[in-house]
């Protein structure tokens, strides 16, 4: 009884946690004072979508994480979770509807879908999914069917003709083509979905309701963003560690390959740094934007 | 950084939406607060903004082209014409004759028909050079104390 006492303080600290942090979330989305009541009810509604959206989110990887064979789910779970994350910022951005009655005013400015990224972030993840493709490219290039025959889950080679070597698991095509699948369908929709943020109707036409329009939606762009990098760095970070424990078995590499794992190490703690901050972001919105001019 | 310009469309205005938009982009261009080479919003852009349909935008766009106010090219959006640089803000005939044409659509909105829009007009300019007389006649303001 005594040992459940630790991990329930752990679950009550983590559920504080994400209490607290929901709160500052929802106080952040439209600062008091700032826009108009319609703002702060479309910044509110939209976080509570990407809210409902990580909760359908974190149920699809757990579901997801619990088949598959040999590892292929829990590397496909944080795919779910993006995808989830995705969708929950794609119905807060439909949920603003145009306005239809009255006197509607707009502003004569194009909306742009860099003017909604958070820069530093999004290049950053942008260059995490570059390693991602150009890692899965040269293992599933080095990759070799396992003992059982099933094709790029393993390392295979010999260091002289009498001596052959295989070590598994491998990132190779039973790995990587499923993944690169996920992931691909994964920043298809994080394009659509941004799309949708900049294309979406303006909750204002007034100078002060635009500048509170825009903070909405560059922080729904935050939030792809992240999404897409949780999508991105998690199975990045799996991949790099399964490739360097792996590829640390050859009897006789040679020294590109010595190299490759020592970059692929060093590349470890930096997808991770990247899948936290990302995690951060989520969690609190407008993380990334701190210097974005918010709604006097 | 100067403001952004902004249209506005109102539904108890008896002037078609098309006409609303038309009529106030060609005020922005030819009174220089739209400059040539400015981009205008997308089409579905400004739709969804004002509430209105994509076609009542793309009419008002494709009437100002007809104009010679701006040009679209196809993945390019449209833009304030480079033509309308040296006809709008430079040349007071022009801007006159958006501004009359401004006032004649709204008035013939409001169902008044040609001899009630020039008597208006002419009961406007009655009332601005008897403000004008006024002006002159009244004694100067005093600058200043003692």
């Amino acid at each position: 009884m005594l040992a459940l006492v630790p991990s329930s303080a752990l679950l009550a600290a983590l559920v504080a946690g994400l209490v607290g942090a929901h709160v500052r979330a929802v106080r952040s989305v439209a600062p008091p004072g700032a826009g108009s009541p319609a703002v702060r009810r479309a910044g509110r509604r939209a976080l509570g979508w990407r809210w409902a959206g990580a909760a359908v989110g974190a149920a699809a990887a757990w579901a997801v994480a619990g088949t598959g064979t040999l590892g292929r789910g829990p590397m496909l779970a944080p795919a779910a979770l993006g995808l989830g994350l995705l969708a929950g910022v794609l119905v807060g951005e439909l949920a603003v509807r145009p306005r239809t009655a009255g006197r509607r005013s707009a502003a004569l400015a194009v909306r742009r879908t860099r003017d909604v990224l958070p820069r530093r972030t999004a290049v950053a993840v942008a260059a995490a999914a570059v390693v991602l493709l150009v890692l899965l490219a040269t293992t599933t290039a080095l990759g070799s069917p396992d003992d059982l025959g099933r094709a790029g889950r393993s390392l295979s080679g010999s260091c002289s003709p009498s001596t052959g070597f295989s070590s598994g698991p491998w990132p190779g095509s039973y790995y990587s083509a499923p993944l690169a699948a996920a992931v691909t369908g994964g920043l298809l929709a994080a394009a659509l979905v941004l799309r949708r943020i900049t294309g979406r109707p303006a909750v204002g036409g007034t100078a002060e309701l635009v500048d509170a329009d825009a903070v909405l939606r560059r922080r729904a762009g935050e939030a792809v963003t992240a999404a897409c990098g949780v999508l991105v760095t998690a199975p990045l970070a799996g991949a790099l560690v399964i490739t360097v424990v792996t590829g640390s078995h050859h009897p006789c590499p040679t020294a590109a390959g010595t190299a490759g794992l020592v970059v692929a190490g060093l590349l470890v703690p930096a997808a991770t740094g990247l899948l936290g901050w990302c995690a951060a972001v989520l969690l609190v919105p407008g993380t990334s934007l701190r210097r974005a001019p918010v709604p006097a | 950084m100067s403001p952004v310009p902004q249209l506005v469309v109102a539904d108890d205005d008896p002037t078609p939406p098309y006409e609303q938009v038309r009529v106030q982009l060609a005020e922005l261009v030819t009174t220089g607060a739209l400059r040539p080479g400015d981009r205008l919003p997308p089409l579905r852009q400004l739709a969804a903004d004002l509430g209105i349909a994509v076609g009542t935008v793309g009419r008002a766009y494709r009437e100002l082209e007809v104009a010679g106010l701006v040009v679209s090219r196809r993945g390019g959006g449209t833009r304030v014409a480079p033509g309308a640089a040296v006809a709008a803000p430079a040349r007071g005939g022009a801007r006159l004759e958006a501004l009359a044409l401004h006032f004649a659509s709204r008035a013939r909105g409001l169902g008044a028909g040609d001899d009630e829009v020039l008597a208006a007009a002419r009961s406007a300019l009655a009332a601005l050079a008897r403000d004008e007389r006024g002006a002159d006649s009244s004694p100067a303001p005093a600058h200043g104390r003692g």
